[in-house]
């Protein structure tokens, strides 16, 4: 009986002790609850801001190497300075000459021709039914098509779309091998690039049935500056590239942070 | 004892919550990009559209609806990143202003190209307050991804960012802002995004000009 007794009033003391402390705490805490309470409306703003930061963004601040900063800075600024200059008045001065039709015609030629790469990288990675979709295009628009000028498929029905986008090159083909981007490179009239991409161009110039044509360098320039023009020509009004260097404070940063992630994107797919 | 008053405690609770979420249930994020879609064609295709003498006004349109369904405070803050906690409410407040207008003139005054593109909603996908939309626009052969991410903000889901093919309106502000914010201060930003607003409305004046 005795020692029930006296565990109860240990007990009793235990609590009158706790609460005592939950009361003093409870005091220190209504003071600190007056302190947020004055200026809540701003505390409060600003916890839902400090929130919001979940890093979604935090990987854009360094979305890769750019080691050559100034050189690529510098063939960016010319790309821009021909693309304004030159390249867009005279796709201005040959859309008012040329009916948009044959513009259209020689685009899918040029698509057309490029057949090999896309098929080549739609086999490895594994895109079969784009392989397959790109090849019979491609009888059907260079026979019956004309040599790719006219798109004989567009809109039909067997004309189905692969699963995935085709492949667009090499540079896509080593991304999805896990291959990285290295460093950011800028190149003098091709544009944005990185060390990978610049691998695949190369790949795929030697897929490209115009570097097997016996023609000269200059040759070579010249139809591959055509073929820019006569494509600037067809994206005259509203183009992603001027809606995204336009509303850009920084032009150069929007450039390769819109190219890095549209790079990202192609790989995925 | 402590049970019978817990359950209809918690009862209430889950009633409470549950008008919450009765409000945000009204609408589904792909329902809220919808209703906005289908708000911006209705104006877009006001004959009024084309009339220079309204440009004004259509704009100002344009404006209040986009601010309806896409929260440029957090499109703001998110874009300039953690040093947006350190700024004071003036400049934050300023920045959006800014921002604002810079899109405005990037964006939404472009909006008149649009020539009946088709939208092709393709799914959602919710995670708590969070949610993404993903919607194709069909423009004559080219098929461009477009995915909005929406937050509940005030009961309501919000836009805070527009990802096309990619690329993401706000990752790429980031990008461009962090490095000024880097070198410099927050006037600083302030200074250059309305630096580009006029640059963009004097290229729009000369246009103006060379079309009249």
């Amino acid at each position: 009986m005795k020692i029930v007794e006296k565990i109860d009033r240990q007990f009793l003391v235990c609590i009158m002790v706790a609460a005592l402390l939950f009361g003093m705490a409870g005091m220190a805490f209504a003071d600190d609850f007056d302190q947020v309470a004055q200026f809540s409306g701003r505390a409060a703003e600003q916890a839902a801001d400090a929130d919001a930061f979940d890093d979604e963004y935090a990987e854009s601040e360094n979305l890769i190497a750019d080691p050559l900063k100034y050189w690529n800075m510098t063939w960016f600024y010319l790309n821009d300075g021909l693309y304004h200059g030159v390249f867009k008045p005279v796709a201005t001065g040959y859309a008012w000459l040329v009916p948009a039709q044959p513009r259209t015609w020689i685009s899918n030629f040029f698509t057309n021709m490029l057949f090999p790469v896309r098929f080549i990288n739609n086999i490895l990675t594994g895109k079969f039914d784009a392989a397959y979709m790109e090849t019979s295009k491609f009888i059907v628009n260079t026979s019956i098509g004309f040599l790719g000028f006219g798109d004989v498929t567009a809109g039909r029905a067997r004309n189905w779309e692969p699963e995935r986008p085709t492949a667009d090159g090499f540079g896509q083909t080593l991304g999805k091998a896990g291959v990285g981007h290295g460093f950011y490179l800028v190149w003098p009239f091709i544009g944005p690039s990185s060390v990978r991409e610049s691998v695949g161009w190369v790949a795929d110039a030697y897929c490209d049935p115009l570097t097997y044509g016996n023609l000269t360098f200059i040759e070579f320039a010249a139809i591959r500056v055509y073929k820019n023009v006569n494509t600037i020509s067809l994206q005259l009004v509203g183009n992603e590239y001027e809606v995204l260097t336009e509303g850009a404070i920084d032009k150069y940063a929007a450039v390769r942070d819109a190219y890095i992630r549209y790079r990202a994107k192609k790989v995925a797919e | 004892m402590f049970s019978k008053r817990l359950i209809p405690s918690l009862f209430l609770l889950c009633l409470l919550a549950g008008s919450a979420s009765a409000a945000l249930a009204n609408q589904t994020p792909m329902e809220r990009i919808k209703a906005a879609a289908s708000e911006l064609i209705e104006i877009l295709s006001d004959p009024d559209m084309q009339d220079p003498a309204k440009h004004d006004a259509t704009i100002s349109r344009l404006r209040a609806t986009a601010e309806k369904y896409i929260d440029f405070r957090q499109v703001t803050m998110l874009s300039v990143g953690r040093p947006w906690l350190k700024m004071s409410q003036q400049v934050q407040s300023d920045l959006t202003e800014a921002f604002i207008q810079l899109l405005e003139r990037t964006y939404l005054q472009r909006i008149p190209v649009y020539e009946g593109q088709d939208v092709e909603y393709t799914k959602q996908l919710i995670s708590g307050k969070k949610a993404k939309v993903f919607t194709v626009i069909v423009d004559k052969d080219k098929k461009i991804l477009v995915e909005f991410r929406l937050k509940i903000i005030q009961e309501q889901w919000m836009i805070y960012d527009v990802v096309a093919e990619g690329v993401s309106l706000v990752g790429n502000y980031r990008s461009q802002f962090a490095q000024v914010l880097n070198d410099g201060s927050p006037e600083e930003l302030l200074k250059m995004i309305r630096e580009r607003v006029e640059g963009l409305d004097k290229t729009e004046d000369d246009k103006d000009q060379v079309n009249s």
